[in-house]
This record gives C-alpha cells, structure tokens and sequence, in this order.
C-alpha cells in the first residue's frame, strides 16, 4: 500500500512488490496498491478515505512469486466471507469467523501464479483480514509482501496519483486558505490539523539576516519545502517585502536571556553525535542531495545557543515537524549543535540578494496581507477570503487556481511541489474534497512511514534502509573514536512486520519516546520519538496488517509448563540466557549480535509473530543470528516435550510471562 | 573437618554478596590450574601471566606460576575476580587473582637470568613466548600436591610449594650446574617481608627487588626458602622428589556410571545414540567436552573447555554401564584430543599435553609438556581448536584470531593468531601451515595429508567456508589480512567452498571417511561439521582441472548439542561431540552421541555434483522418476558473490548484474542487508541413461562464489527427494 507510483520522493526504495485492492461499496469504487492482503477496519469507518463507511467488498489481485516449488496450504484469519483463487482455481471460501480450515495442498511450480483474494466486510462495515500460508516443515505465517508483485493497471494508477494529490494537499496546507464551509468533522484526515512553524519568539531563535534569505527563496534553501515562495525575490519590491517581513519577526522576541552558544572546541565529540545517531539518513550537509534536509544553513539560520534548545526538543514550535527528539543529553545537544555550527559555517546557499533596510511595522503590515498567520498559528493575517475547499474542487485545477501552471495571477502563492505533486493534485481535484474529511487508519500509517523517513533508518520488504549506504558518508567523524566500529552487530530492526510483531502499545511508546528502556540499548543508533502521532501511527500500522490495535492480553500461565520454558532458556535448554538479558540479569555471553532482554518480552511481542520468530527467526530478519532451533516441529531438543517445538515455544512463551520470572 | 577445608580451598570465594555461588565458583578445579591470569601489583591490574600455572596452598592461600618466563609472580591468600569466557561468559575480562595484599610477588619480565647473568626479556615477541634460556617441561600431581618441572641454562629444576600458617616455602630439587643460577624472589615492598633461605642459597637484595643465587655445582642440589609477612617462619623438612614425581594417590577417585541411549528408529537413515555425560559429579565440574578420541574401541577420553580431562569406557558393550572417571583437570581451555600409542595428548591455548599416569590408578600424575611453541596473548578469542594427526604423525591444530569483544576487528596480532599449526611427531618442531584465519572452529587432517579448517563470517570473512589444501601446498594464507603474518606475498587461497549463513554460521572440524566407516557413504569423502547450526555436511568436490571447488549437501542427522567434533570408531559409526559456548542453535550444552546408519534405509542426497559449460550434473544413488525430472520446474537455482574486505561478513552481491558500487560500497560499511541473489533459470533437465544424473542447463553458466541448486524430486518407487547443493564455481 506504499501508494506512489511515480514516486522520485521515494528515496530508498526500490521496485515493490504489492498486490492491486479494489475496493467497491455500491457503485463506487477505489483502488490503490497493497503491501499485501490483510485490513482491520472498525465500524464506523470507512476501508478507504475514498468511500464510506459501511459494508465493503475489496479484491486483492497479483501474483505470488515462488523461488522454488512449494507443497503450500493456504488460510484466512479474521471475520466475514473471503475466497481465495490461485492460478483461477477456487482454492479456498470461508464465512463468518475466519480461520478454521485451510486449502488443500497446492503444488506450485517455481514462477509466479495468479492469485486473488475476495473479501466482504460484516454489515456493519467492519474488517478483519489476513492471509496466511503454511507448508510441511513451514508453520502457518502472513505471506510476505516481497512475494507478490501486480501489473499496475490504470485504475490503480489514478488510485496512488490521487492519493499522492490527498497528500501534498494537506502537506501544503492548501485548506488553510481553502477551508471547508463546516469544518473538517469529526474523524479528519488527521493532516488537516497540521501547522506551520509557530513563529511567536522567532526573534529569539534565528538571526534576522537568514530570515531574509528564506522569505526570499525558501525553496533555494531547503529543495523540499512547503513553504510557497511568497514575494518575487527577482524584484526590488519583493527585496524590500522580504526585508520588512524579517525585520517584522526578528521583532517578535518573548526576551529570553541569549543563551550561550556552545564551546566550538565541542565540535569533534558532535561530529560523533551526528554520525552516531544516523543524521545523513534525512540531512545532506552539502545541499547537495534534494531529497534530504540541508544543514549548509545551520549556522547563518540559529542565533547563537539557540540551536540547542531546538535539538533538545524540535517539536517545542513545530509539532508536526519530521525532525524527530532524540531524548539528546546536555552534552550531546551542545556538542552536536557545536558541530552543525562549525561544519556549515560560511557555507550557507548564497542568494547574492542585497536587501533594503527592513521595516518591522511594514512588516507586519505584509505578513497581514499575506495571511501568514492562516499556515502559521499567531502571526497576522486571517483567512483570506479565498473560495471555499468545496468551491475549489468545482474548477479544473490544470486550468485555474494555485496548481495550475496557466493560472498566472499574481496573488496566488508559488507553491514548492516535489516531482508528481502537480500530477497527484490534479488527480485529487477529481476525487472531492470528501476524502479530507474521513481516513483509513492503516492509510495514515503507510504515509507517514513515508513523510517521516522511516526507510531512512529501518529497511523494510528487502529494500536496504537509506542509512545502509549513506552511513559510511559520516564515518570519517567518528573515525578517532576507539572501539566504534567493533560492537556487536548494528543493525536496525526491518519494519517488514512491524504491526504484526508488535502490539501497538508498544509501537506508541516508541513513537511516543517513552518506552524504557531502550529495547536495543547497543545501537548506536537510537529510535527517537515522533510524538504527535504516536497513537494513530501506532493503530494504524496495526491495521496495515489486519490487527486490531492494542495492548498485551493477559496470558494464563501454567506453572508447571512455565517451569519446562524457564528450564528451556536457561543454560540447561536453548540456552536463551547466553545472549538475552531478562530483567537485571545479564546476558551470559553476548557475542556479535546484542538481543532485547526478555523481561521486555510480555510488553512488546505478540504471540502469533513470537511462534513464527521462533520457528525461523533468518525466514523473518534475513541474516539474523537468533539460532534456529527446530525444522519443521522438530525440536533439536527431543527430550523435553517429546521434542514438539511448537510444545516447548509455548513453555517459553508462558515462562516469559509467569510471575516468577 | 579435612573435606570442609578443602571445598573451601578449591571453591574460591569472589567478593561479592549473593548468596547463591554460579557453577564456576562451586566447580573445583583442583591443585593445579592453567590459564591466562590476570592479577594486581603495586596497586594496579595487570596480566599476571599470558601462560599461567595457578597453585592450590591450602587455607585459601594460591600460588602463580608463570610457566613462560619461569618466575613466580605472586603468592596470596584471597579469592578470585572471575571472568574468563569458558567461566562466566565474558568477553575479554580476565580471571583476575585477588591478590591485592599478597605475600609476595614479582614484576612482570624474565624469571632467571640467563648465562650473561641478564634479566632482560631476549624474547622474538617481548613480553610472549618462551624464553631462550629456560623452558617449561610440565608438573606433576602427588595427592594434591603438585612439583612444577622446568629447565633453565641447562639445569633441570623441579620445584613444589608449601603453606603452612602464612609461611610459604618454596623448595627446588636442581640438578648439576655450571654456573651459578639467579632468580627474582620478589619486587616492590620487600621491607617487610621475612624471608628465609636454607641449603646453600643466598639472597642478594637489589634496588627492590630480592634476588636469589643458586650455586653452581656438579651433582643434584636440594634447596628450601620461605617467606612470611606477620607471622613466624616455618622450617619445612625436604620434600621427597622423587616420590612427588612418581605418581600419589588420586584426587577424583570417583566413577560416574550412565547408561546409554540408544534409538529403536528403523525408518531413518541415520539414527543418533545418545551417551549421557557426568554431569552429576561430586565435583561440579563443568562438562562441555570440545575434543575427543578413541582410547581403544572399548573406551574414549574427552576434554572440557574448562580444562578437564575425562574418560568413558563401554563403549564396545551395550551401552548398559558407561562409566566416566575424571582423569585430568585444570588444563588452559582444552578443546582437542589425539590418543597416540595409547598416550593421550590433549590440546590446551598454552600447550599440548601428554596425560601419564605414573601409578595405573587411572588418573593423571604427570601432565608431561608435548610442546608449548605457539605464542598466546590475553585475548579471549584465540582459541586453540581439534587436535588431528596425519599418516606420519605430525599433529595439528587451529588457533583463532584476537576478535575483539564486541566480534569485529582484532587486538594486536602476534605470530600464531590465526593460523594452522603443525607439530612434528617428537613435539620437538612447531611449524605454522597456514595463516590469515579468524575463527577456524576445526581441522581436519586427510589420508594424503590434505588439511582441511572451518571458519567463521567476520572482518576479512564474508561467511563461513571451507579451507583446503594438499600437502605440499602449505604454506598457505587463508584471507585474514591482520592474520596473515610472515606470508606477505602468499595469494588468498579460496576455499573449496563458500557457505552461506544459513547453512553455516560457524565450523567446526571436518572428517574423512575411512574404509571401515559403515556409514552409507564411500571411503575417501569429506564431512564438514556445522557448529553452528549443529549439521553435518557431506562434501560433493567438483571434478576437473584448475581451481578445487566443491558443493555440499546436508545429512538428515539430528544432533542432541552443537558438532564440533567427529572420528569414525572402529565398528563403522561415527561419533559426533559438540559444546555451546558462543552462538549455536544447540538445543544443549554438551552431547557426546554415536550416529549409525540403518544399511535398510539409503540416505537420499546427491552423492556427485558436477560442472559442464553450460551447467550442472547432480546424480544420485537410486533411480530417479523421469517425468519430475525432466520438468525445470522441480529445481530452484541461484548464485551470488560475497565481498571480501575488512567489513564484518559480507552482503550478497549479484553475478548476473554486477553493481560496482555495491561492492565498492562493501569495503566501507558493513553490507550485510545487500542481498542480491540472481535467479538462474533452468533451461533443460535431462536424466542420464542409468536415471541418477541429470544434467541442468542454467542460463549462463560462469564463476561465483555461491550457487545454490535446490531440487525437488521423486526416486523411481515415490520417495520425495528434496534438498539443497550449496557449492562454489570457480571454473569448469
């Protein structure tokens, strides 16, 4: 469901494998591209933002690749009526509560074979899916997204450009202006409620020169801005607009004491900070890369001290800002901020403007009449009286309107599109503005994996996270530092199944930054928390994989197979202890590879996806070095169990889970 | 009284609160115990001694000997500090003496001044090795004391140690001498320490340090010193050496009996005996044997990686009583074992050791050095792995690199790390063979003198492998750069075959099939043992000129631990013995176990691979069905390279379409999230005229380090066939 077709924004990715959904209610219809075949939609909402809520049918169709001929039976889990067909036989239908039975078994050929899934939703609009295969030898598991691909018809073409319209719809802020005659409802696309930067105090923050420069040319600053392009730089009036508005918000102070800015002798030990924490997965020192965020500017942009502050807590005057918190100590946020500092000092883009005196009462006279503050809360400058979002989308926007590359009007804004917008807007335009005002959870989920970078740092379906080849760029900084390059392994944990693994409880602590403590405490890289979503992030990558959201259920323990699973993690069984810590308890031997402490375990995992990891942790995380302890159900331990390994999982599963632990 | 004085002594206490002691610290180790120690002096941490012989005093009062340069470095009573991967798990901590108020103890360097009357350390290595005028020739246990053999400037020189109410007394039994001998008695705060010296000794105090002379002389000299702080003196009669040094009574008198597991499968090709270890044993002696040999055919002797030696007889009956007696212990981390005209030979990180009981009470009263040549530093992972003889009788081993601990990149390298040793049938001559290894698990020694090691993914290891050569083609450099030591020159040797993660992560020995194997397979083959992923493979070589390749396939042998180690047994099965001490998916901690193979059930898997210009010939033993055959379909082809550099393993990286890049890529960052495997179609099948072969079309078929042919298949009664080669191309 990674939905953008021609997507050059795409940094990281590759060709993806995905299945064609098509969703029908009535005669409406909506299609869009699937990691693979599972949803979760409640009642009341609807399966699509480009439908209604209520009684839904989709379709999955594509193919499933097979590396080698497999013996396969295929399953469902969830609740209403889904038919399987592979290679156009009907292999499987079920009703009602999903999952009791299976297929027969399939004998399938190395090569791909045409498969499709029909779903039904209850009456009340609700969904649950999930598609499962399961081979002698290979316990029932979800079908990995690397082994479908589909053709990409037009249909689902249109389905990914207006959902990438949707998108930078909201991302530009377009409704600031255009809002809706009554509101956005209840249940918004939740990106209707962004804002721009808060800007009260922003004279406290940035020098007034760099404000110049960016209200001049944003984009020349930061190639992948929203901000539009606001006064014609090209021209002495626009010189003089760009000076007053500076001169207007270097004015706008809450007059904080300067705070010291940090010892440039710090800059070595955060040139170690930023290699550490993986910055180049987002940030291009040399503005160089369009794709990722300068820092050619650091220095001319932050008053001194100021930068700081900002790391320590990006979110503080822009909630919705990709930068995420790093929980950054003192003596990281200053030293890194010493770096950023030093390492872009006299590099900023260099404009050539020679701008006029500024006038700060002219300026707020300007950011008035530019409605500054309709994007940016507290500034001046209501509504302006532009058409309403319903209005707008009565006109054809290749025509007419802010997208429009004929609509020369001088009033409209210069908006900062990335490569496909326009196409995407223009595709949107026809879909309504409906779909603004109601959203697909696990849809929010997939866009923000993309607007936040998550493939940045994580690798997911195969693809290499963006940190696998760009790390190296930064190791030159951390090169003096001993010892850096000989921990255990650092990798990152795939996001392939990440809904799947995880409860979603989970997922929001991490997003939210207060899981404790850190689940993989040996990285050097740290996951830092992107607050403003955590929850609805967290329920919806839950829902991408046909999960209902939530936390851990209570698990009834068995003492006496309990005390089989303590046995079977300690030195006398698999031998767990040696690399997992459980609780203050120490790894006994970690060597190569770090392994998250199992007093975690209960909190974190759920019970399908921890039988699966256990059964082929390699089959899960290529590479992985968790042994695996069993081929088919057969236990290398016989004698515990009668050597069922599924048996002496659930012994460690409940162990885990005991009192005594 | 006596026993609770004793747990005491050989259970030292570390200073800690818990309650409940760990194995290691209940284990008793016994009077003696070789190690790498580390230990304090004047204040400060220190490595006590690379190749160290700790000594038992009673009353919680230990000795350490430093068998390298002949002194003794500190003399306490205390506990430990552990640490010491086989004890506590740790990765580079050492077990550290804790000797902060010792008696007495000597600064690192030399022992015994040589002929020039010179302390300096003269060493190749400074500060490792032996030393030119002086050597190490063994000890000897009597009861639970123990006579400590060396040879310095020529004299023979036996010396045991005594305690009694903090008055430690040191006495030498030295034989004829042309020269007066000099040795360091103590450094740093000597003012007050109380020291004696009898018998024509003299001391000789030199800017803080107490000297001691021996006088020259032509017959046998028997000597005592003895030192106290605080207390009194005590004058301890002469030892009786030669009494000391003609066997005493045991310490480990106990047997331990276990009855034997043995299958009833009839269906399975290959069937796993179990032979249950002394676990329960009186002594808590830590069981996970790494090597082993056959005694005779009725009995075999093992050896733990905490330094115990142990026998089990039985072996030739029904399994019904299988009695184990703990022959030898505190040897160095003993993973190999040779039993050579009924000696055993033991194979420690300080030494190879011949275990001699002088008494025939079975247990060991002479641990007589067989050779200490290799050069060891404090690092953890240097392990010294197997121990394997050839026709002529050389022995070899294999000793690992100094990973550090976090598993990339090395500590400084000394001339043995990583590397293949060769010792001559007299222990008399120590020769390296082979260079540039990480963690090479085992060897394997064949008919013709072929030398075969596992090894491990790591930095200059894109993935575990299969080294190789011939006799006559050593010395060879097996791809470890920081390891390659004098073989500057030497071109990387590439392996018979390249194994991927998932069917090796970390090897372990390998092994030949000798003409009395009743195992299903034929005299000449090569096995390869997984430690890892606790499998044996079965190793098809690839016919034809240039480079040796190979392709291997698995053995349906499931195994109880890991498989370090394996050595047919006179009645055809093959025995398989294996630890977990670092990563392994073994399901336990130590299995010694017979695998037999069931002469009713054919073990369906390719017995020959092959390579045409267009692509691959596999056949089988038994007739195949046509139909599947012949149908593409039934195979899965794929081929890949690994990258070579100084990175941690190594992505995989696609022969088809060669991404440059990548690879360049490779040598900066770690790369193993590249996984590019290309898919090789299979353009035809055909099966040969007697229905075993069939000869695969691929599309191209050209090097690469790996190709993985699966196949899916029916023999001519229904049976399913299915499996997978892994092998490497170089060439036709």
């Amino acid at each position: 469901m990674f939905r953008f077709v021609f997507l050059t924004l795409a940094l990281f990715a590759t060709a993806r494998a995905e299945l064609t959904a098509t969703f029908r209610q009535g005669n409406e219809s909506d299609v869009r591209l699937d990691r693979m075949a599972a949803l979760s939609v409640p009642s009341g909402q609807p399966p699509t933002p480009f439908l209604n809520a209520g009684k839904f049918d989709a379709e999955w169709k594509g193919s499933v690749e097979l590396k080698e001929r497999k013996r396969l039976y295929f399953s469902f889990e969830g609740n209403g009526k889904a038919t399987l067909t592979i290679g156009g036989e009907e292999v499987l239908t079920e009703e009602g509560i999903l999952g009791a039975g299976k297929s027969k078994r399939l004998r399938l050929n190395p090569g791909k074979h045409e498969i499709s899934v029909s779903y039904s939703s209850a009456e009340d609009g609700s969904g649950s899916f999930r598609l499962y295969w399961e081979e002698e030898g290979l316990p029932r598991q979800t079908i990995p997204p690397t082994a479908f691909s589909t053709e990409v018809t037009d249909a689902a073409k249109l389905g990914e450009l207006k959902r990438r319209g949707r998108m930078a719809f909201t991302r530009q802020n377009c409704a600031k202006c255009h809002a809706p005659e009554a509101g956005f409802g209840a249940n918004p696309m939740p990106e209707t409620g962004e804002i721009a930067p808060i800007l009260a105090g922003i004279g406290d923050r940035v020098a007034e020169a760099w404000l110049r420069d960016w209200i001049a040319d944003p984009k020349a600053m930061k190639p992948g801005t929203n901000m539009p392009n606001l006064v014609d730089a090209k021209t002495p009036e626009g010189l003089q607009k760009a000076a007053d508005l500076a001169a207007f918000l270097a004015n706008s102070k809450f007059g904080a004491p300067a705070l010291p800015a940090p010892d440039p002798a710090l800059a070595k030990a955060g040139g170690v900070v930023f290699h550490e924490l993986g910055c180049v997965a987002c940030h291009d020192q040399s503005a160089a890369d369009a794709t990722r965020v300068p820092l050619n500017n650091v220095a001319a942009k932050y008053l001194p001290g100021q930068l700081v502050a900002f790391l320590k807590k990006p979110e503080a005057y822009h909630p919705f800002t990709g930068m995420p918190n790093f929980k950054l100590s003192d003596d990281e946020a200053a030293s890194l901020a010493a770096y950023l500092t030093a390492s872009s000092e006299g590099k900023g883009t260099k404009l050539g403007h020679e701008y006029p005196a500024g006038d700060a009462t002219r300026g707020a006279e300007i950011a008035a009449s530019l409605h500054c503050g309709t994007c940016h809360p507290g500034l001046p400058g209501g509504v302006p009286n532009a058409p309403a979002l319903e209005e707008i989308f009565k006109a054809d926007w290749v025509e007419k309107g802010c997208v429009s590359e004929k609509d020369e009007r001088p009033a409209l804004p210069v908006m900062n599109l990335g490569d496909g917008d326009r196409e995407g807007l223009f595709a949107f335009s026809k879909a309504g503005a409906d779909s603004l005002k109601k959203d697909s959870a696990s849809e929010f989920a997939e866009r923000q994996i993309h607007s936040k970078k998550c493939t940045g740092c994580h690798s997911m379906d195969g693809n290499a996270s963006g940190l696998e080849s760009l790390h190296s760029t930064t190791a030159g900084l951390a090169a003096h530092v001993k010892g850096l390059n000989e921990r255990v392994d650092q990798s990152r944990p795939p996001l392939t199944f990440v809904g799947e693994m995880l409860f979603s409880s989970y997922i929001e602590s991490m997003l939210a930054g207060t899981a404790e403590p850190r689940p993989r405490p040996w990285l050097g890289t740290r996951m830092p928390a992107f607050p403003a979503y955590a929850k609805t992030m967290a329920d919806g990558l839950s829902r991408v994989h046909g999960f209902e959201p939530g936390g851990p259920a209570k698990v009834v323990v068995d003492p006496a197979l309990a005390e089989i699973g303590k046995k079977l993690v300690s030195a006398d069984g698999f031998g767990c202890t040696t690399c997992h810590g459980i609780g203050d308890q120490a790894p006994t031997a970690a060597f190569e590879v770090g392994a998250v402490n199992f007093a975690l375990t209960p909190g974190r995992l759920r019970e399908d996806f921890y039988h699966r990891w256990m059964d082929n942790p390699a089959g899960v995380t290529p590479g992985s070095k968790m042994p695996r302890y069993a081929e088919g159900n057969e236990s290398q331990r016989t004698d515990i169990l009668e050597g069922d390994a599924r048996k002496q999982y659930e012994a460690i599963w409940q162990w885990l889970h005991s009192q005594q632990r | 009284m006596k026993l609770i004085v004793v747990l005491a002594l050989l259970a030292p206490l570390a200073p800690r609160a818990q309650a409940e002691q760990a194995w290691y610290e209940k284990m008793q180790i016994g009077p003696s115990w070789m190690n790498t120690f580390g230990d304090y002096f004047q204040g400060q941490k220190r490595v006590g001694a690379v190749k160290g012989i700790s000594l038992d005093l009673g009353d919680n009062w230990r000795a350490l000997f430093d068998t390298e340069t002949l002194r003794l470095v500190t003399v306490y009573q205390g506990g430990i500090e552990w640490g010491g991967t086989p004890w506590t798990g740790q990765h580079g901590s050492l077990i550290t003496l804790g000797n902060k108020e010792a008696l007495l103890s000597t600064a690192t360097g030399i022992g015994w001044a040589d002929a020039e009357g010179s302390f300096e350390d003269k060493r190749p290595v400074k500060g490792f090795g032996n030393m030119p005028h002086g050597e190490f020739k063994g000890h000897f246990r009597h009861g639970r004391t123990i006579t400590l053999h060396y040879e310095v400037n020529g004299t023979d020189v036996l010396e045991t140690l005594a305690q009694k109410d903090g008055s430690v007394t040191r006495s030498f039994r030295f034989g004829p001498r042309k020269a007066d001998l000099t040795m360091v008695l103590a450094d740093g705060d000597v003012t007050v320490l109380k020291s004696v010296v009898f018998d024509g000794l003299t001391i000789i105090p030199e800017d803080g340090r107490l000297l001691a002379k021996v006088p020259k002389g032509d017959g046998e000299l028997v000597a005592r010193m003895a030192f106290t702080r605080g207390g009194e003196l005590v004058k301890v009669e002469k030892p009786d050496f030669k009494a000391l040094i003609s066997g005493g009574p045991g310490i480990w008198t106990e047997t331990i009996t276990t009855a034997g597991e043995i299958s009833g499968d009839t269906e399975k090709p290959y069937v796993t005996d179990s032979i249950p270890l002394p676990n329960n044993n009186p002594w808590g002696a830590s069981i996970r044997f790494g090597g082993f040999d056959f005694i005779d055919a009725n009995s075999a002797a093992l050896s733990s990686w905490n330094g115990d030696v142990w026998t089990v007889t039985g072996l030739a009956g029904d399994w019904k009583e299988l009695k184990w007696r703990r022959i030898a212990s505190g040897l160095f981390e003993t993973m190999g074992v040779k039993v050579v005209n009924g000696i055993i030979h033991v194979n420690g990180r300080d030494q190879i050791t011949q275990l001699i009981d002088l008494n025939g009470d079975g247990e060991t009263d002479h641990y007589k050095v067989f050779n200490r040549d290799v050069i060891i530093s404090p690092n953890f992972h240097e392990f010294a792995f197997d121990l394997q003889t050839d026709k002529e009788g050389n022995f070899y081993f294999s000793k690992g690199g100094p990973v550090k601990g976090g598993g990339r990149g090395f500590d400084p390298i000394l001339p043995h790390h990583g590397i293949v040793a060769k010792i001559s049938p007299d222990g008399k001559k120590f020769e390296v063979i082979a260079t540039g290894l990480r963690a090479p698990g085992g060897v394997g020694v064949g008919p013709n003198g072929e030398i075969t090691t596992g090894e491990n993914e790591g930095s200059w290891q894109p993935c575990c492998k299969i080294n190789f050569v011939k006799a006559g083609e050593t010395p060879a450099f097996f791809g470890t750069e920081p390891t390659r030591q004098s073989l500057t020159d030497a071109p990387y040797t590439e392996p018979l075959v390249y194994l991927p993660m998932d069917v090796d992560n970390s090897g372990g020995s390998q092994v030949w099939v000798p003409e009395y194997a009743k195992f299903g397979l034929k005299t000449g083959e090569l096995l390869h043992l997984s430690y890892g992923k606790s499998s044996i493979y079965r190793v098809l070589p690839v016919a034809g000129e240039g480079k040796r390749q190979a392709g291997v396939v698995k053995l349906p042998v499931q195994l109880g631990s890991s498989a370090m180690r394996a050595r047919f047994h006179g009645d055809g099965s093959m025995y398989v013995l294996g630890f977990r001490g670092w990563q392994t998916n073994a399901a336990s901690e130590c299995a010694f176990q017979r695998v037999r193979h069931n002469p009713d059930v054919a073990p369906t898997l390719p017995e020959k691979l092959g390579y045409t210009d267009k692509g691959v010939t596999l056949t089988f033993a038994m007739k195949l069905d046509a139909e599947l055959v012949e149908d593409v379909s039934s195979y899965s082809v794929q081929r890949w390279d690994y990258v070579r550099g100084p990175q941690y393993g190594s992505g995989e990286f696609s022969v088809d379409t060669p991404d440059t890049a990548a690879r360049e890529q490779a040598l900066a960052a770690e790369s193993q999230k590249h996984r590019m495997r290309d898919t090789v179609k299979v353009e035809s099948a055909k099966l040969s005229a007697d229905g075993k072969t069939v000869e695969l079309v691929l599309e191209g078929m050209k090097p690469s380090m790996s190709l993985k042919v699966g196949y899916d298949l029916e023999d001519a009664d229904g049976e399913i066939l299915n499996g997978e080669i892994h092998s490497t191309v170089y060439g036709k």
